[in-house]
Order: C-alpha cells, then structure tokens, then sequence
C-alpha cells in the first residue's frame, strides 16, 4: 500500500524540522552539557586537560556526547529531505541534490565519530593524560577539518537554488548568495591544524566559533524556507488532491530520476 | 526540468573533471607535499617515527588538509558516477547505490586518516607512542578497509558489463580489468599482519599498488565518462560543442 500524499508530505515536514532538533539537540547537549561552548584549549597542558574531560566536565562529556551522537541521526533524515527538495527543483539527473544530500550524511557521519572520540578521552579516569590529548586532538580535527563537506554542501545547495528560474525562488537568492561567501568563509576551519593558540586555534574565534554560527545559520535558515514552501504545497493539496498527487510524483521522480 | 540542458550538460562534466581534480590534489598534497611517497616505515622505532613527523610536521599538516579538500571533489565524482550508473540500471539501481555508498565511505576514510596524520604531526614532542598509534591508525584506516574500493569497482563492473548499446560507457576489458584489480586489492590487507617487507604499510603490495589500482580506476573511468558524457550530448543536442563546456560566451 502506497502512503497517502498527505501522509508523505507530513513525513516530509517532520524531516524538515529534523534540522532545528538537531541544532537544539547540538546547542544543549554538546555545547551546554559537554561544555563545549567553552572547550579546553589547544594549548592547555596534557595535564589540564584530562582534567578537564576526566574529572571536571566527565559526567557532561558522556553525557553531552552522547545527545550530540543521537542529533546526527536526525542530522540525515534532514540531510535527506534537503536533497528530495532540491531534486524536485534541479529536475532530472540531479547532481547538486545528491551532492547535497551525502555531503550531509556525511557530516553526521563525521560529527558521530567525533563525538565517540569525546566520550573516549572522558571514559577512563585513569587513562594517561598524552592519550586523552591525543583522541580530543583527533575529535577536533576530524569536526573542523571536515569543513570542506559542509562548504561542498552549502555550495551545491546555492547552486541549485540559484538554478530556480522562478519569479519567487523556494530560496532567496541573498540567501544563497550569503551561502557561498560563509561556505569560503568556512576554511577558517582548517586553521587549527596549523596552530594552537589564537583565533584560529580549534577553540578561537575563527577555527571554531565563527563556523558554527554559520553552521547553525545556513541549517536553520534553509529549513525554514524549505518548510515554508512544503507548507504552501501542503494547502494545495488539501484545496486539491490530484494537484498534489501531480506534485508530489514529481518529487519523487525527481529523486530517482534517470 | 528547472535547470536548462546545457546547465547539466556542464555541471555533469565539472563532475567528471573532478576525478583528475582529486588525482592532481592527492599527488601534490599527498605525495608531495605530505610525504606519501616516502612514508614513515611501519618497523621503525617510537622515536624515529616521532622525528619522521616532528621534521615533517608543516608538510603533513598542509598537504592532509590539501587532501580533505580533494575528498570534496571526489566527493562529487561519486555523485555522478552513480546518476550516470543509476540511469543504466533503471527503476531498481542497487549497484549505483551501493557504488555511492562505498564512495562516499571511502571520502569518509581518507578523511579520517587525513585528521589521524595530522594528530601524529600536531604536538612536536608528545609521547612518541601516542605517535605511532595514531600513525598506525591511520595508515590502517585507509587500507585495511580496501574492501570498499573493491566493492565500489565490482559494482560498477557489473553495470558497465551489463551495458547493451553499441557504444558502450566503459570497455568490457576495463570492467574485466576492473574486477582483476579489485581482486588484487587484497594485497592492502596485508599491513595489519606485518611491519616490513612489501606488505607492510610503506611496502609495494600493502601500499603502492593499491593505490595504483585506485588512481587508475579512477581516472581511465573519469575518460570514458567524459567521452560519454559528450557523445550524448551530441547526439541530444547538436549545438553543445563539447569541447566548449566551459568556454566563456
């Protein structure tokens, strides 16, 4: 039995809002409990450190980490509906969709590894304190350096909305166009492997904060648009269900097209 | 369709060229830059290997991001060999599937071993041993899991074997030839069982051959999508010169 179109484009709203769970999830869990909205320091000694993630902040890291894990299961549902969306946009072979779409997944891929990491260099209290630098290292590493996937996925997004030859884009085009300049602006991210102290170190301005605000800002603000475009597809089909049927075949041919 | 065919038609083959993009990218960052031609043995001692990373640690660090950023590339080149996969298997394209997902594990990998080496270089004078494990984890990271691009080659053999048009995508003897090397892969197995000879990490058959085959894969496939790519368009649309995908107008 096939689902109903309504059924679909409900499911398809909750794979939306996916996006701003996963940033509550992120903000609560890894910033607030795992106290990552003020992480140990590049610089700080092996000592403070494992301090620092074994004694200090352990309970939040485990847990924190743990929340920041479960936010990327959501992280690819959204990466997903962003992709179908844009699909049914690009039309046939569509290159950036899918670009879009595994670029995302894999940023859940890469956010879960690290925060495995995380949870390692918090599990043993007394693990040496070189290992516990050594796996938050890679943690940061593997978070930060992955910014070419988010880059690749903003850019491929902007590409397509770009693409949209409508008189009212699903969206804007100042929208994608910010997209680009933050997606260059993102290799800020690829600072902390040159340096340990300043503002390009993984807890500096521009190696860490700076791309999450334009992490959280690109995610959220394309979920909002995408929404609010479903939303309107959803009023039509309830003032006309074979316009949507209509619809709703081209969303899904456009995700499996030839 | 939203996006005009000659938009396609480009974005199609700025994929494509992100195959040899990401071969130039893994030679100058990877090769050069970050010594992968001359890696740390997998026999040497905690303290040689610390030296090998401390002497080398701006390289490893420039030419890893470097190649981060390849995988961007090849991130996309998966992308379109699975559409152009897809669109020969039909309703139900499992291999074109599977082919993306073992691509995109393989970006996955790379990168993963690319934040390894650079923990490795990162702390000039951190406990050697932390060194080693993190060295040995990545080089174990990027080849052990040589079943993925085995699989990935398989599964694209099988669908360019299956092609039945004259003029097919990719020749039956780079599909066989395919197949041979995916098999040949399981010489990258070897480094998780020894620390020298030629299947260790930084030996002929753990590593030098694998990645061979790899490039070689890789880039005779990016030719013959190319080749493709334009002699459909040619075919579809007579005025998209192929040769002037990105000429300015």
């Amino acid at each position: 039995m096939r689902t109903s179109d309504q059924a679909k484009l409900k499911q398809q709203l909750f794979g939306l809002w996916c996006a701003p769970i996963f940033s509550v999830l992120i903000a609560i869990g890894w910033l607030g409990f795992a106290h990552f909205w003020q992480p140990a320091a590049a610089d700080l000694s092996a000592e403070a450190t494992k301090q620092f993630f074994t004694v200090t902040y352990r309970d939040g890291m485990l847990l924190g980490n743990s929340i920041l894990i479960v936010g990327c299961a959501f992280l690819v549902v959204a990466s997903i509906q962003f992709g179908l969306m844009l699909a049914d946009i690009e039309g046939r072979r569509p290159l950036w969709s899918i670009t879009a779409a595994v670029s995302g997944i894999l940023i859940a891929v890469i956010v879960f590894l690290n925060g495995g990491f995380w949870i390692g260099a918090a599990y043993r209290q007394e693990a040496g304190a070189d290992i516990v630098v050594a796996l938050n290292d890679t943690a940061w590493f593997g978070f930060l350096l992955g910014w070419v996937f988010l880059s690749l996925q903003m850019i491929a997004t902007a590409m397509v909305a770009l693409g949209e030859a409508s008189a009212e884009p699903t969206i804007p085009r100042w929208i994608s166009k910010a997209s680009i300049a933050g997606a260059i602006l993102l290799a800020c991210a690829g600072g902390p492997a040159f340096t340990k102290s300043g503002p390009f170190a993984y807890h500096g301005l521009l190696g860490f904060y700076m791309p999450m605000v334009i992490w959280g800002v690109w995610l959220d603000l394309h979920a909002w648009f995408l929404r609010k475009s479903l939303l309107a597809e959803m009023s039509i089909s309830v003032q006309s269900p074979i316009a949507v049927s209509r619809s709703s075949t081209q969303v899904s041919n456009a995700g499996l097209s030839k | 369709m939203v996006i005009s065919e000659r938009s396609s038609y480009k974005n199609q083959a700025f994929a494509i060229l992100c195959g040899p993009i990401f071969t130039v990218l893994t030679l100058v960052g990877w090769f050069g830059i970050s010594q992968g031609l001359f890696p740390a043995h997998a026999d040497w001692t905690p303290a040689q290997t610390a030296q090998f990373f401390a002497e080398h640690q701006f390289g490893v660090q420039l030419g890893c991001s470097i190649w981060i950023v390849g995988c961007c590339f090849l991130g996309i080149w998966v992308a379109q060999l699975s559409l152009v996969m897809a669109r020969m298997e039909g309703s139900m394209p499992v291999w074109a599937v599977v082919q993306a997902l073992a691509g995109g594990g393989i970006v996955v990998l790379v990168m993963l071993s690319c934040c390894l080496w650079t923990e490795a270089s990162y702390r000039v004078g951190a406990n050697p041993d932390v060194i080693v494990s993190a060295n040995d984890s990545a080089w174990l990271a990027i080849l052990q899991t040589w079943p993925i691009l085995s699989l990935e080659m398989v599964a694209t053999a099988i669908v360019m074997l299956q092609d039945r048009r004259a003029a097919k995508l990719v020749p039956d003897w780079l599909s066989y030839a395919s197949i041979g090397g995916a098999v040949l892969l399981i010489t990258t197995g070897g480094p998780a069982f020894t620390k020298s000879g030629p299947f260790a990490f930084h030996g002929v058959l753990g590593y030098f051959l694998p990645m061979l085959i790899w490039g070689l894969w890789f880039d005779s496939h990016s030719i013959f999508m190319w080749r493709a790519l334009n002699r459909e368009t040619r075919s579809t649309n007579p005025e998209s010169v192929p040769g002037a995908a990105f000429s300015v107008r």
